[in-house]
């Protein structure tokens, strides 16, 4: 199952409880956090590490990028909840998508559908958490305690494909730390405890 | 909203999972029909800040009240390491206490479960490096702006604090003390091999949820209490002693 964080700002209560009740019911996403203002949600993003960002205004994107630039943050999928009737070209400059909050229930849901599809990548080929041959290595090579560099020249490949599989890794098992990883390394007789302590 | 005017018996059937926050404060069941307002008069809180915290735990959503002198920072600190030690002198024991017992419990599985407890134990380091950080850094700050901004006035040394390093930046130091729960849980939930007594796994479990859902509660107070005081205490410093002083 995906594990995505949303961060839900805006400024009406009643809006932004009805913004939160939708994502709820998506299994998808595990943490919700709401703001009413932008300045108040900018300086946690870097803590919250959000995957998906509900934002209305018509505020422009400088603002936000200058905050966000050099801060260790991934990748985050900004959503127009501006109640306009946006039209496709109409997306504004800071956001991937515009969701109007007049649209009609089916289409919102379909539309947050796709971006749960989108941000998952693979995630809708369902419960499939079988680790490809690949990724077993990988994971072997983690647990004995190598960093990415070192299982990259190891295997003949890029630190950046070591990362990818790093990524799909934790996906499948739901495990994100090392210690974690290396845990379940164990428990299924992929490593010793005495690779580990070598 | 809970106000001085809810009745105590009222605010746990409101919300149970506020019972270890009012043990935090010294309060204790058997309350009548009493008041926040009276029961906090009795023990000498301030309710002001009783209340604050109780609606922060009790609402994700709350936002608190602007007014800044309403209750000193050091309650909220004080409160905050109090929780720190709830945390490290009783929950996390206890957790290690129901790891212990399964091992002892003659569970043929037994290496499987000396895994869980390393793992336990690596978190308890962090926890606890978390814990020092605040106190021994973070902590500390906040009072000195605190102190300065009652004051009115600013010695050039702590000046220079505020500037090289704001609350802001002391928030947004990500560790992955919450991750490693996380998986915890996973590792529990979907990969270790069950013994035929369960009863154990499932106790651990509840206590590990339970423990998530506390410190997000009290990561809340930090970040929607404690910090926006002190970043706008900042504010005022920084304008009133504007850079081209220094």
């Amino acid at each position: 199952m995906a594990d995505f964080t949303a961060v839900v700002i805006e400024r009406s209560y009643v809006i932004r409880k009805g913004w939160t009740q939708i994502l709820r019911s998506f299994d998808e996403i595990r943490n919700i956090y709401e703001f009413a203002e932008i300045e108040e949600c900018l300086p946690l993003l870097p803590k919250y590490h959000p995957d998906l960002v509900l934002y209305h205004s018509t505020r422009i994107h400088q603002e936000i990028g200058s905050y966000l630039s050099g801060k260790e943050i991934g990748k985050i999928f900004w959503v127009d909840i501006s109640p306009e009737e946006h039209k496709k070209e109409d997306v504004p400059e800071w956001a991937d998508l515009s969701l109007s909050p007049l649209l009609p229930r089916e289409k919102i849901r379909q539309t947050l559908e796709q971006i749960m599809h989108d941000l998952g990548g693979e995630t809708d080929q369902g419960t499939h958490t079988e680790l490809s041959h690949r990724e077993i290595t990988v994971l072997k090579l983690i647990s004995r305690g190598l960093t990415n560099k070192e299982i990259a020249d190891k295997m003949f490949i890029s630190p950046h494909t070591v990362i990818t599989h790093r990524k799909n890794i934790t996906r499948k098992l739901g495990i994100k730390t090392v210690a974690g990883l290396t845990v379940y390394a164990i428990l299924n007789k992929l490593v010793s405890l005495e690779e580990i302590d070598s | 909203m809970i106000t001085g005017k809810t009745k105590m018996a009222d605010l746990i059937h409101l919300n149970h999972k506020l019972l270890p926050v009012i043990g935090r404060f010294g309060i204790s069941l058997g309350f009548g029909d009493s008041t926040v307002n009276e029961i906090c008069r009795e023990k000498g809180i301030e309710t002001a800040f009783f209340l604050e915290v109780v609606n922060a735990f009790h609402d994700p959503d709350y936002y608190p009240q602007e007014n800044l002198r309403q209750f000193s920072l050091q309650l909220i600190v004080d409160y905050l390491r109090n929780t720190h030690r709830f945390y490290l002198d009783k929950k996390i024991p206890e957790i290690e206490e129901m790891i212990e017992a399964m091992i002892r419990d003659c569970y043929p599985g037994k290496e499987h479960i000396d895994l869980i407890r390393v793992f336990f134990g690596n978190y308890r380091e962090e926890l606890i490096a978390h814990i020092e950080r605040e106190e021994k850094t973070v902590f500390p700050y906040a009072l000195m702006v605190e102190e300065a901004f009652l004051k009115g006035s600013l010695t050039g040394e702590q000046l220079e604090q505020i500037r090289n390093r704001s609350m802001k930046e002391y928030q947004e130091e990500h560790n992955d003390i919450e991750e490693k729960l996380y998986d915890l849980k996973n590792i529990i939930i979907k990969y270790l091999p069950q013994p035929q007594d369960v009863s154990g796994c499932t106790h651990i479990l509840y206590e590990l949820f339970y423990l998530e859902q506390d410190i997000n509660d009290h990561s809340r107070i930090e970040d929607k209490v404690l910090a926006p005081k002190v970043e706008q205490m900042e504010k005022v410093l920084l304008e009133q002693y504007p850079l081209s002083d220094g």
